[in-house]
């Protein structure tokens, strides 16, 4: 059973990424306001967020391809920047703000591969069973797809340990751990990565989740375990 | 001689604290120093994205190259050039967002911190719009994330 995709002559590439980082968004925004974080802090890291996840990704896009496009890692380095950068300027609910950000991340990834599944990037390598992704004469693995239940998978995984966690940063750890294993893994089924032992994204998959890590630690450091600065 | 340092410690306490930065009334201080924040953000914002606008120009025209058209994996210098000024120019754009935010967290007062922050939010929402209208109407030149 094959899967054909047809050629659209307006892309929805860009609604789909948007859509799926204002529900992002949404979801993060929803987990800070049930861990009772102030409103204005709510509002203010959501906007610094969507600037940031829009900025790094269009840039890294275009200091890596010289293209103008949208760099689902860009984003979620963009990501990592404006929560430290919310961290540190509000100095509040540190623990809980980082994770859920950090937990939302998968979902908007898994929301957003949909629009690449559409627009044909991304793809799999050359396959020709059951539910191979067909654009036109090529016909791919799914690889799309399985990006998209994988980090959905991550994303729920993630948010079950957030709800029932003490320490919501070791849910954030364990969410980026499970993200860049999932991306490592997924990354070396596409068409991209024949003949290539490890490829450029999986190398700034590795470096985002350094610092994510890098981050935690910091804050590890900077806050008292279970009591998020003392407020 | 008693009595004089008893008025002495009344005084003390007595004394007006100084208002600390996110309270109701902002001082002069405190508007200089909020002021000086956001006129470092506002350079920040659109100081780089200027500059690296002149010197594509330059490069187009004075030297008839297209630094838009190159390649950025070929390793020549002004691709590189080119890389580094889009790089460094995303990241003044992020630190001039960081410093707003700083700005309205602690100095709320601050009218300049205000302006600034809808200034903002306005260029996100033509930033978005853009964003969205060029892959709508130009499938060709960005329809990917190009593989990231």
């Amino acid at each position: 059973m094959n899967i054909t995709i047809p050629e659209f002559t307006r892309s929805p590439y860009s609604i789909i990424v948007l859509s799926s980082v204002i529900i992002g968004i949404a979801v993060a925004a929803l987990l800070m306001k049930r861990a009772k974080v102030p409103s204005r802090q709510i509002m203010l890291t959501s906007l610094l967020a969507l600037f940031c996840i829009f900025n790094c990704a269009i840039v890294l896009a275009v200091a890596t391809t010289g293209y103008l496009g949208f760099a689902g890692l860009g984003g979620a380095l963009g990501l990592i920047i404006a929560i430290i950068s919310s961290v540190l300027i509000f100095r509040e609910h540190e623990r809980v703000v980082f994770a859920s950000w950090v937990i939302t991340a998968p979902l908007m990834y898994s929301l957003s591969k949909n629009g690449c599944t559409l627009a044909g990037c991304c793809r799999g390598f050359e396959y020709h069973g059951p539910f191979a992704l067909v654009y036109g004469e090529d016909s791919c693995f799914p690889v799309q797809p399985l990006d998209t239940l994988l980090f959905m998978l991550v994303f729920i995984i993630s948010l079950i340990i957030f709800t029932r966690a003490k320490d919501k940063l070791n849910t954030g750890l364990i969410s980026l751990l499970m993200s860049g294993g999932v991306r490592i893994f997924t990354d070396s089924l596409r068409e991209s990565h024949q003949d290539i032992l490890i490829s450029q994204s999986q190398v700034i998959t590795v470096i985002v989740c350094g610092i994510g890590i890098a981050c935690i630690v910091l804050l590890k450091k900077i806050t008292k375990e279970g009591t998020d600065n003392g407020k | 001689m008693e009595n004089n340092e008893q008025e002495h410690i009344t005084e003390v306490n007595t004394a007006p604290a100084p208002a600390p930065a996110n309270s109701q009334t902002e001082t002069p201080e405190d508007r200089k120093k909020a002021n000086t924040l956001c006129v470092i953000s506002l350079i920040c914002m659109f100081a780089p994205g200027f500059l690296l606008t002149i010197f594509s120009v330059i490069m187009e025209g004075a030297l008839s190259l297209d630094p838009t058209g190159i390649d950025p994996n070929s390793f020549n210098p002004l691709s590189v050039m080119m890389t580094i000024g889009t790089s460094i120019s995303g990241l003044a754009e992020i630190a001039a967002w960081v410093l707003m935010i700083y700005v309205r967290v602690k100095y709320r007062k601050n009218t300049f911190g205000k302006v600034l922050m809808f200034l903002y939010i306005g260029l996100l929402i033509l930033l978005i719009i853009g964003f969205i209208l060029l892959v709508i109407m130009c499938v060709g030149i960005m329809k990917s994330c190009h593989g990231f």
